[in-house]
């Protein structure tokens, strides 16, 4: 994935990528525009999430967005083709009741309420119907879970690791001293996830000795069960 | 499986470029909620996979893939046996190269596969912090911390202490290993067994001053291998006797006096002023002997097959916990109860209680499981988060506590012990 091909701002290139009370159109279908949303959520109110339960004060509540794009990629995961980078395509179809693995965002969303939060479903012309939960605003790219507030790429307090994971991690990892990225996909693949990281970090240079750490179960419980034999 | 690592070789292909200075590490995941056990399987499997592609390099986080792997076989030796077993391949990259060749892999299995595991929040708690513990010993990630922690219930220690420093046996010799998979960072001390020299607690006194006061703790098992005894013929009682590299109680089994506890304790705490001023936890003497002797031979520990025994070895180790709780309880001190602690039901009846503990000794009657390993460390932990609060509340001028209660100190102004403020 290419960082800003078309010479937009950095901005405007991460189109999907919505701030509090932000919204950006993009289509659904060709040819077809669409609402896009946010959803970090205001911290102290009262809301009525998609089920119609009522959520306290401070508890964060998820949108139809993302409601949305969960439904859309459970959908997906019925796909009887799984792609291989661009080297080939392989795969089987597998019901999503043989998915071995249960929890999602909703179930944590009260740990999700200081963190950057969103969906999209489209990434430029590509269906990815993405829910993403991260400890950086990736626009600014700038910490938004630890006090410092510090810039993740550049100068002393710069991320040394960036954790690339799906829902079944925790949602940050920080300290005094030092601070993770962590970058999630609710359902996210391993492609996926470093796709993601190049998109939010763009042109920008990662130092040396950074690590990157990557992992999905839910990837592992989707594509895990093909290819065995038994002896 | 295999589409799983294929995709991995694609990332690290796609990091490598992109990223040329950074280093792609695999993470193992802390799983929320319920899975399937083929996915745990498939778990083992991927950590296997790991470990062998890995080999040799400085990759890091295994000690992570090691702790899940751990969990799940736990999980999993509690099942079914299979008769026969069976074994599975899976052909498998054989090089983080792309386009590798696949080399078949063979698992067995000899247990069958469970439908469903559930991860506690204190599973998930114990993998995070071996996630801390490894980022900071692999790859020098110090302070990292999820700040979900409190929300877990973790013991407040982990934002305090760093530093653990356990001097003892055998017992804090495995406890610490539980310990450091937990992220903690440890010093050992370790002690000969049954034998305690003044230059031994010199050197340990010499250490304890080294140790930073703000983010350490102290754990003490001093006095585990001298509390049990065997009583002699003329009513005094003797340390276990090392016949053919095993120790036997040669006659009935009894705890250590009284007197002679506090003996211990006021030797050695007169010689362990170093650790003045830090979080200490003590470890009162740990149950033995509770389902039986040193060995089946009748020749040895005698009164093992009594009605009452294990009644009484209880009582016994409830008394000398109650010793140590009044010599050495306040401040920043506090003592075990390793009986709450194992059976989380230590105020239970004595039956109860033993009928709890049983399960957790290994056949020397002397070491615990890893089970009773980890409920002691999760024990010492709390123990030190206790001490830090109790030595935060200030006292009203003049007054100290002590486990028993408010006191002022002696003198002219001072009485004995005080009303609660």
């Amino acid at each position: 994935m290419e960082f800003n091909p078309d010479g937009t701002s950095e901005a405007e290139a991460m189109h999907w990528l919505f701030g509090p009370d932000e919204e950006m159109t993009g289509s659904t279908k060709e040819g077809e525009t669409r609402e896009t949303r946010e959803v970090a959520l205001p911290k102290e109110e009262t809301n009525q999430d998609e089920a119609g339960t009522t959520t306290q004060p401070g508890e964060k509540s998820l949108n139809e967005m993302y409601y949305r794009c969960r439904a859309a990629k459970e959908t997906q995961s019925k796909t009887k083709n799984i792609e291989l980078g661009d080297r080939m395509t392989v795969g089987q179809e597998i019901e999503s009741s043989e998915i071995g693995i249960r929890g999602k965002f909703e179930d944590v969303k009260d740990t999700l309420r200081d963190c950057f939060m969103g969906s999209r479903i489209k990434d430029r012309e590509k269906t990815v119907n993405q829910n993403v939960s991260m400890s950086v605003d990736p626009r600014m790219r700038r910490c938004i879970v630890c006090e410092n507030n510090h810039d993740v790429m550049t100068g002393d307090k710069r991320s040394k690791g960036f954790l690339l994971t799906d829902q079944h991690s925790y949602e940050k990892m920080c300290g005094d001293s030092t601070c993770l990225t962590v970058i999630r996909i609710e359902d996210g693949g391993l492609l996926e996830l470093t796709g993601l990281l190049e998109e939010i970090v763009g042109s920008a240079r990662m130092e040396s000795e950074t690590i990157i750490g990557l992992g999905s179960l839910s990837y592992l419980a989707k594509v895990g069960t093909t290819c065995y034999c038994t002896a | 499986m295999l589409l799983y690592s294929l995709e991995w070789i694609d990332c690290v292909e796609k990091i490598r470029k992109r990223f040329p200075y950074a280093q792609l590490v695999p993470l193992a995941p802390i799983p929320l909620g319920e899975m399937s056990g083929s996915l745990a399987v498939e778990l083992v499997q991927l950590a296997f996979w790991y470990s062998k592609i890995y080999e040799g390099s400085v990759d890091g986080l295994q000690s992570t893939w090691t702790a899940l792997v751990r969990l799940l076989t736990v999980k999993y030796d509690s099942g079914v046996v299979k008769d026969p077993t069976t074994t599975r391949v899976v052909a498998l990259p054989s090089s983080l190269r792309v386009g590798s060749a696949m080399v078949p892999q063979r698992f067995t299995e000899s247990h069958e596969i469970i439908e469903t595991l559930e991860i506690s929040q204190e599973e998930r708690l114990q993998l995070l912090r071996v996630l801390r513990g490894a980022l900071a010993k692999d790859f020098g990630l110090t302070g990292v911390l999820s700040s979900n922690v409190g929300k877990d219930k973790c013991p407040e220690d982990a934002k305090e202490i760093e530093k653990i420093a356990m001097i003892g046996a055998s017992n804090m010799a495995r406890t610490a290993e539980i310990l450091k998979d937990m992220g903690y960072s440890v010093a050992e001390y370790r002690l000969k067994p049954r034998l305690i020299s003044v230059a031994e607690l010199e050197a340990i006194d010499k250490g304890l001053n080294s140790l930073d006061k703000k983010d350490s703790a102290i754990v003490l098992d001093l006095h585990g291998n001298l509390s049990y005894r065997f009583e002699q013929l003329d009513g005094t009682s003797a340390l276990p006797v090392k016949i053919s590299g095993k120790h036997h109680l040669l006659g009935p089994v009894k705890m250590v006096e009284e007197s002679v506890v506090k003996s211990m304790i006021s030797r050695t705490k007169s010689l362990l002023q170093g650790g003045s001023g830090i979080t200490t936890v003590f470890v009162p003497p740990i149950p033995r002997y509770i389902n039986g002797g040193c060995c089946t031979d009748e020749g040895y520990s005698t009164n093992v097959k009594d009605k009452d025994y294990g009644v009484k070895m209880l009582e016994g180790v409830k008394h000398v916990r109650k010793i140590f709780k009044k010599e050495l309880a306040g401040g920043q001190s506090w003592v075990l109860d390793p009986l709450s602690i194992l059976t989380d039901r230590g105020i239970g009846g004595n039956e109860e209680v033993l009928s709890e503990l049983g399960p957790l000794f290994c056949d020397d009657n002397v070491h615990l499981t890893r089970t009773g390993y980890e409920r002691l460390a999760k024990g010492i932990l709390d123990g030190i988060t206790k001490s830090i609060r109790m030595s935060k509340i200030r006292l009203p001028y003049g007054q100290t506590w002590r486990g028993s209660g408010w006191r002022r100190p002696s003198g002219p102004t001072g009485g004995a012990a005080g009303a609660p403020a």
